[in-house]
């Protein structure tokens, strides 16, 4: 033993003896995102076996998926640490030494930037926006689709220029309170100005959601570690956590920037109108004008509006339109351009919301239909867990790696420094790709999951809904098998028994689910409503009540706010405890929920949910110290992640769909103001309890 | 190319941070302290549990405040006047303002900071001589519960910082990230004649001599005002019992007077110390003391703790980074020349490093021993 001490060389270790290394260590962290995790999980499975009593689809794969999304935190958390974050302090703490400003200011830029694109938030963002329809709110639309590419590039120079500032702040030891004030105030007074707008005020709910799902989770342990980097070399009066603060700024100007791009738009997109007149000869130039082109319009009408509405489109002759949907089934070409370029979409969209005379004149006869009918219902979907692993994998890849050989680039090439421990910050690296990549999957594939099933069958707990998941096809449906039951007072109501394996159930019959030119007959079992009556008060209750838990559970597991904590207690030496924190974001985060969700079952505007609370923070922030108004900002930024950002908006998409909501924006923004002001408030709390403890000395004392 | 030794003061002074480094800073700088040495640490207090909790479960806990804890080095020659002018700065004096001390180091390497400090002295309060001060070196979480066992021996203001340890964690290549590294250092300082008991009850508390659990070592400290306070709560009387104390302790010329009687309680069993040992303290440029700490490795020492804090001095006076790194390295006096060369020759007084040795003698010391003295 004294031996091995004296020399400096590498100390051989056996196999076993470096497993017994291992194990506490890997056990140690598993055990901690299980718990993590656990919150999340349990409220799920529980929610729907015992108070929507509706089994759980596909539990085996789900089970996966959660393993998954356990295994792959533990490698994204020790990435984290090992490689991302390291790297990202060692910058900041030389860069302002060997760097003059302008290299400061391009530097901050392009990592805000690349970190948007890393880490990209339109696909949550159109995932949001998928029930948006173009006559309903046409600004919204042309923002999540058309212009999607420079809703992202906006979003990345907000992101840029926060980072900038974030900064400069910390070279000039400016406080983050008046940028705080300015941004929030100004931000919130444009929020109730376009309000009155009529197109405008679909954009408020999606310029405030952009900024909580810009910061991801590379992304904010990264500016993290470099804001704490630079404020060990720079400022002198500042306190022993400076180094947060960029994070909510990060949040803040994507909101100026989106807004600032909705006002830029309005004036080339149509007034929201009913659907028909929409599509209507003369609204069809400025219709136009909100798709990609023609043919972009065309098929989105045909896929998403009603029958009516896609006669106005072409000026109400029922001939024109047959004859054109017959020449696409001739033209595949054309057809691609209309329907995308999936195989068989025109089919599939033939066979699915088609009417029947569109369906003859795409198949020609409708022998031809049955038969495509038959095979697509014969052959059931596969789930590709191939495709799922190559595409989150690639996911990854995105988000790791670029941002990683940047930081790398700008450390040995523009800064000349040596990588500390290059060993470390490559495995680091490493773990954190495996790790990303194991739990973008695992997300997909359990968490995401199990958090639509529930969303969507959520609001059964006050109103009858359609499972349409359950939905059962029967071919060949022979009208003789159906039957006439009696109620009490003699209302005759039909119904046919269906055979599943040994048993035999009852069925409703209604006649509009039945397809006479098929022959198919279309079952959708109906759920709810379980407590109460329709939209009762009980019913509701528990919807607000799942989205506290769905929201509290679901930023426990957060990695980003992980880190963060673990920051936070480390710069305070103990003094604010990581978990301290984490309860308190995690109720904040449960709490804006409810608010969104609430403003989706009574649907109003969004600034009186939004302007409130942000008006209390800002008061709030008036009294708080340095220390505390950034910490607390910066929890408010991190909280929409990985985890909470899919639950939630199956959790919104379901009811908003349910109840035939036009946008389910604003849950998000939600999820943030809260946790700042629960923040700050803990920090009021704690502040009183240690002047406390030094004024009954020093007042004794004086 | 070995350079000169130089003997110097150290005063160390502890404030709770909300004081805030700008108001602090000021003071010290209106008193001719110009350039020092910030760490951020947790002073620790304990406080009678209250509302629900504390009718439930009676008892005291432990509470934390954050604090900063600044070195200042100076001239011998100002060692007193630095002492004075430090406590009127932070106004410590007063219970729960903080404490100061001063110590007699020697210093190898060039300093700027020095001749920076020209203190102009203050008035002082009581000023107690024949101090000890004890450190304890433990694994991330366990300082809390050693500071608790201070508090409640009635040894007021102890402090805990971080670091991280290096030592056998280095030589396991990549295997090294499953051992952590995060360290909690927990000083303290009391009169000397009560230093031998509280360390014992400290080794008992936190069960030190036995493998992987931590390093306890005692450090002699010449004068200081040391802060009473242990507990945070109001007084039904007309001065707090820290007052009462401190007055005491005017009177009576020291704290001898309060001596505890800890030996009785931990006098069972004869402990094996180490003796004869220097805590050498490399103060280098962030970054750099992963390339000196493997040198003074390689060179013999056993291993370090590495602990980060921030220089603070006019920004022409100095060419060093204000982000320092500062490792504590507990070796020998045999080995003491061969490290110091070593350390020297990895680019100790290079323009990336700016670093300096600091050396203060260790009288008595204490880990696990068994199967060979291990401190990672």
């Amino acid at each position: 033993m004294a031996a091995i001490q004296q020399s400096s060389g590498k100390i051989r270790i056996s196999f076993r003896h470096a497993l017994s290394l291992l194990g506490p260590y890997v056990q140690k962290r598993l055990m901690e995102q299980i718990r993590a995790v656990s919150v999340i999980t349990l409220c799920l499975v529980l929610f729907q076996t015992l108070v929507l009593r509706i089994p759980i689809a596909q539990a085996s794969v789900i089970s996966l998926g959660i393993g998954l999304v356990i295994l792959g935190l533990m490698f994204f958390m020790e990435g984290l640490f090992l490689g991302i974050m390291p790297l990202g302090e060692q910058i900041g703490v030389v860069m302002p030494r060997k760097s003059k400003l302008p290299v400061i200011i391009i530097f901050s830029f392009l990592l805000g930037m690349g970190a948007t694109y890393a880490e990209p938030a339109i696909g949550i963002l159109k995932a949001a926006g998928f029930a948006v329809k173009p006559w309903d709110a046409p600004l919204l639309f042309v923002l999540l689709n058309k212009a999607s590419g420079i809703l992202v590039v906006s979003v990345g120079v907000g992101v840029g220029v926060a980072v900038i500032f974030g900064m400069l702040r910390f070279m000039y030891s400016w406080s983050l309170k008046p940028l705080l004030y300015t941004m929030t105030i100004s931000l919130l007074g444009l929020t109730i100005a376009v309000s009155f707008n009529a197109n405008l005020r679909y954009l408020v709910g999606v310029a405030w959601d952009c900024g909580g799902v810009t910061t991801g989770p590379v992304t904010v342990p990264l500016v993290l570690a470099l804001g704490i980097g630079i404020c060990r070399v720079v400022g002198s009066a500042t306190s022993g956590a400076a180094g947060f603060g960029v994070v909510s700024l990060a949040s803040l100007f994507p909101i100026l920037m989106v807004s600032v791009l909705g006002l830029g738009y309005v004036g080339s997109v149509p007034r929201p109108m009913d659907e028909t007149s929409f599509f209507s000869a003369t609204n069809r130039a400025k219709a136009v004008a909100v798709f990609v082109n023609r043919d972009d319009m065309i098929g989105y009408a045909l896929r998403n509006a009603s029958p009516q509405s896609q006669l106005a489109l072409f000026d109400n002759d029922q001939g024109k339109m047959l004859e054109y949907v017959r020449s696409l089934s001739a033209d595949p070409a054309k057809a691609a351009a209309v329907f995308g370029l999936v195989p068989g979409a025109l089919q599939a969209w033939a066979l699915g919301k088609a009417t029947p005379d569109q369906r003859l004149a795409v198949f020609g006869s409708e022998e031809a239909a049955r038969a495509a009918a038959l095979q697509s219902s014969s052959t059931p979907k596969k789930l590709d867990l191939m495709d799922i692993f190559s595409r989150n994998s690639l996911s990854a890849l995105q988000a790791v790696i670029p941002l990683s050989l940047f930081l790398v680039l700008v450390l040995t090439l523009l800064l000349r420094e040596k990588l500390p421990r290059p060993d470390e910050a490559v495995l680091g690296v490493i773990l954190g790709l495996v790790g990303m990549s194991l739990f973008n999957c695992g997300n997909e594939l359990g968490l995401a999951k199990i958090g639509a099933q529930v969303g969507d069958r959520l609001p059964s707990s006050f109103k009858a809904i359609e499972l349409t998941e359950a939905r059962q096809e029967i071919s060949n449906f022979d009208m003789s098998v159906v039957q006439t039951a009696v109620a009490p007072d003699g209302t005759p109501t039909k119904f046919f028994f269906v055979k599943s394996g040994d048993r035999y159930t009852p069925l409703p019959f209604h006649q509009e689910r039945l397809d006479p030119a098929l022959g198919r007959y279309a079952h959708v079992p109906v759920w709810g409503p379980l407590f109460g009556k329709a939209m009762g008060f009980w019913g509701i209750l528990v919807v607000l009540l799942f989205a506290f838990v769905i929201g509290y559970g679901a930023t426990i597991a957060e990695p980003a706010l992980n880190a963060m904590g673990t920051t936070v207690e480390e710069l305070t030496v103990g003094t604010f405890k990581k978990d301290i924190l984490i309860q308190a974001v995690a109720v904040g985060v449960g709490v804006g929920i409810v608010f969104g969700v609430a403003r989706l079952v009574w649907d109003f505007p969004l600034w009186y949910i939004l302007a409130p609370p942000y008006v209390v923070t800002l008061i709030l922030t008036i009294f708080s110290s340095e220390e505390f108004t950034n910490i607390a900002w910066d929890s408010g930024g991190v909280t929409t992640g990985p985890i909470t950002v899919p639950l939630v908006l199956a959790m919104g998409l379901g009811v908003g769909g349910q109840l035939g909501i036009v946008e389910g924006f604003g849950i998000l923004a939600m999820a943030s103001v809260w946790p700042i002001m629960l923040v700050l408030l803990m920090g009021v709390l704690v502040n009183r309890s240690r002047r406390d403890a030094e004024v009954d000395a020093a007042g004794a004392a004086a | 190319m070995s350079q000169e030794r130089r003997p110097v003061a150290r005063i160390t002074a502890i404030a709770p941070s909300s004081v805030g480094r700008g108001p602090l800073d000021a003071a010290l700088r209106a008193k001719g302290i110009l350039a020092y040495n910030l760490t951020s640490g947790k002073g620790v207090l304990l406080k009678e549990r209250t509302g629900v909790l504390g009718k439930l479960l009676p008892g005291r806990s432990l509470f934390g405040v954050p604090a900063d804890i600044l070195t200042v080095l100076v001239d011998p020659r100002h060692e007193a006047a630095a002492l004075r002018s430090a406590a009127e700065a932070l106004s410590i004096g007063t219970p729960g303002k903080g404490s100061v001390y001063s110590e007699d180091l020697t210093v190898c390497g060039a300093d700027e900071t020095i001749a920076l400090n020209q203190p102009s002295g203050g008035a002082g309060g009581a000023i107690l001589a024949g101090l000890s001060g004890i450190c304890t070196i433990v694994q991330r979480g366990e300082g809390d519960g050693l500071a608790q066992s201070a508090l409640e021996s009635g040894v007021g203001g102890p402090v805990v910082f971080f670091g991280e340890g290096t030592g056998l964690r280095d030589k396991l290549g990549l295997l090294r990230i499953t051992i952590p590294a995060e360290k909690e250092l927990v000083a303290l300082v009391t009169s000397a004649e009560d230093a031998d008991p509280i360390m014992d009850m400290l080794i008992d508390a936190g069960r030190l001599d036995l493998p992987g659990k931590g390093f306890i070592y005692t450090y002699p400290v010449k004068q200081g005002i040391i802060d009473p306070r242990v507990s945070a709560g109001t007084t039904s009387h007309a001065a707090t019992m820290d007052q009462v104390i401190l007055a005491l302790d005017e009177l009576k010329g020291g704290s001898a007077w309060r001596r505890h009687d800890l030996e009785g309680a931990s006098g069972r069993k004869a402990r094996t110390f180490l003796t004869g040992l220097v805590d050498l303290t490399i103060v280098c440029d962030e970054g750099r003391a992963g390339d000196l700490v493997a040198a003074a490795m390689a060179a013999g020492a056993a291993g370090a703790t590495i602990s980060k804090s921030r220089l603070v001095a006019p920004e022409s006076a100095t060419k060093a980074s204000p982000a320092r790194e500062r490792c504590s390295l507990i070796v020998g006096e045999k080995q003491l020349d061969t490290i110091i060369a070593a350390i020297e020759k990895a680019g100790l007084g290079d323009d990336a490093t700016h670093g300096q040795i600091l050396l203060r003698p260790v009288p008595k010391a204490c880990t696990y021993l068994g199967g060979g003295a291990k401190k990672s």
